[in-house]
């Protein structure tokens, strides 16, 4: 298999994963939550409102995906990896907030006899916290990429300038 | 047999045999599972977030502020521009994929250590 080949399956499979992970699975958990039955008091998102949710899920949700196939057909220690990685860093911010967008992070549970509401906002912003530190990572890594390219691309011309010589090529010149 | 080839068989096959196990199960019993589990798992996570609290609501605040004044400039009810900015990307990657292959490090010390 060839590089760029084996570069865009890698891309492949990490996209596969983030579909699963960021789309398929937090849509299942809603629609397992708007149909949730708690001794046989059916409690549930009101339609309008699981839409909303379904809706910002797909959107952000593509988004990240085509992310994380770009992020994976990158060459490992490249620039261009770290640059997709801070790019993904700030899709997913705005995935993890479109939750408080929504109304996810304020889910309001319909009973029989009322409704409980429940405000998850602080909780984002802390996890949203966590990602941002991520962030770090990631420009340690472009740093990191832009001067191991740097050595590579300085160590292939001392290369090709040494096979001219083996060559005659630079004395013929 | 190639070694990446082996590692993909052997990842399929693990995967595979989870989502046989996900669907021999009952789905809902085994999202009942991973509530429980999560209930465990919070009490540590609850823990570990309040040691860091205060840097990560210094952090967390301007960006949740920033993050919602973007937020309302994506549109609402219409797929085509993330489906645009999504293909948009993925032509970009692809084509750096094909002219940026890269200098693959961990193959060339894989070549020198066999040599």
């Amino acid at each position: 298999m060839t590089k760029p080949a084996k570069l865009i399956f890698k891309g492949v499979f990490l996209a596969l994963i983030k579909a699963i992970t960021n789309m398929l699975i937090p849509y299942l958990t809603f629609k397992y939550v708007s149909s949730i039955v708690i001794m046989g008091i059916p409690i549930g998102l009101t339609n309008e409102q699981f839409q909303v949710i379904v809706f910002w899920i797909t959107a952000l949700g593509l988004v990240q995906v085509s992310i994380a196939f770009a992020k994976g057909a990158s060459p490992r220690r490249s620039p261009q990896k770290a640059i997709w990685s801070i790019f993904e860093i700030a899709v997913y911010c705005l995935y993890l907030w479109c939750y408080k967008f929504s109304g996810a992070a304020s889910l309001t549970l319909n009973f029989k006899y009322g409704f409980v509401t429940y405000d998850l906002a602080l909780l984002l912003q802390l996890w949203l916290g966590l990602v941002s530190l991520k962030l770090f990572i990631a420009i340690y890594d472009l740093i990191d990429g832009i001067y191991f390219y740097n050595k590579k691309h300085k160590e292939l011309k001392g290369m090709e300038i040494s096979k001219k010589i083996a060559a005659g090529g630079v004395l013929n010149e | 047999m190639n070694r990446i080839l082996k590692i993909i068989m052997t990842a399929s096959f693990i995967f595979s045999i989870s989502v046989l196990i996900i669907q021999a199960l009952d789905y809902y019993n085994y999202l009942d599972l991973i509530t429980k589990y999560v209930g465990y798992v919070t009490i540590v996570v609850d823990r570990v977030i309040n040691l860091f609290r205060p840097l990560l609501e210094i952090i967390g605040k301007p960006l949740s502020n920033l993050v919602t004044s973007i937020l309302n400039l994506f549109a609402y009810g219409d797929y085509t521009f993330y489906i645009g900015v999504s293909f948009l990307f993925i032509m970009i990657a692809f084509i750096m994929a094909i002219k940026l292959p890269g200098y693959d490090d961990y193959s060339q010390k894989k070549k020198n250590k066999n040599s």
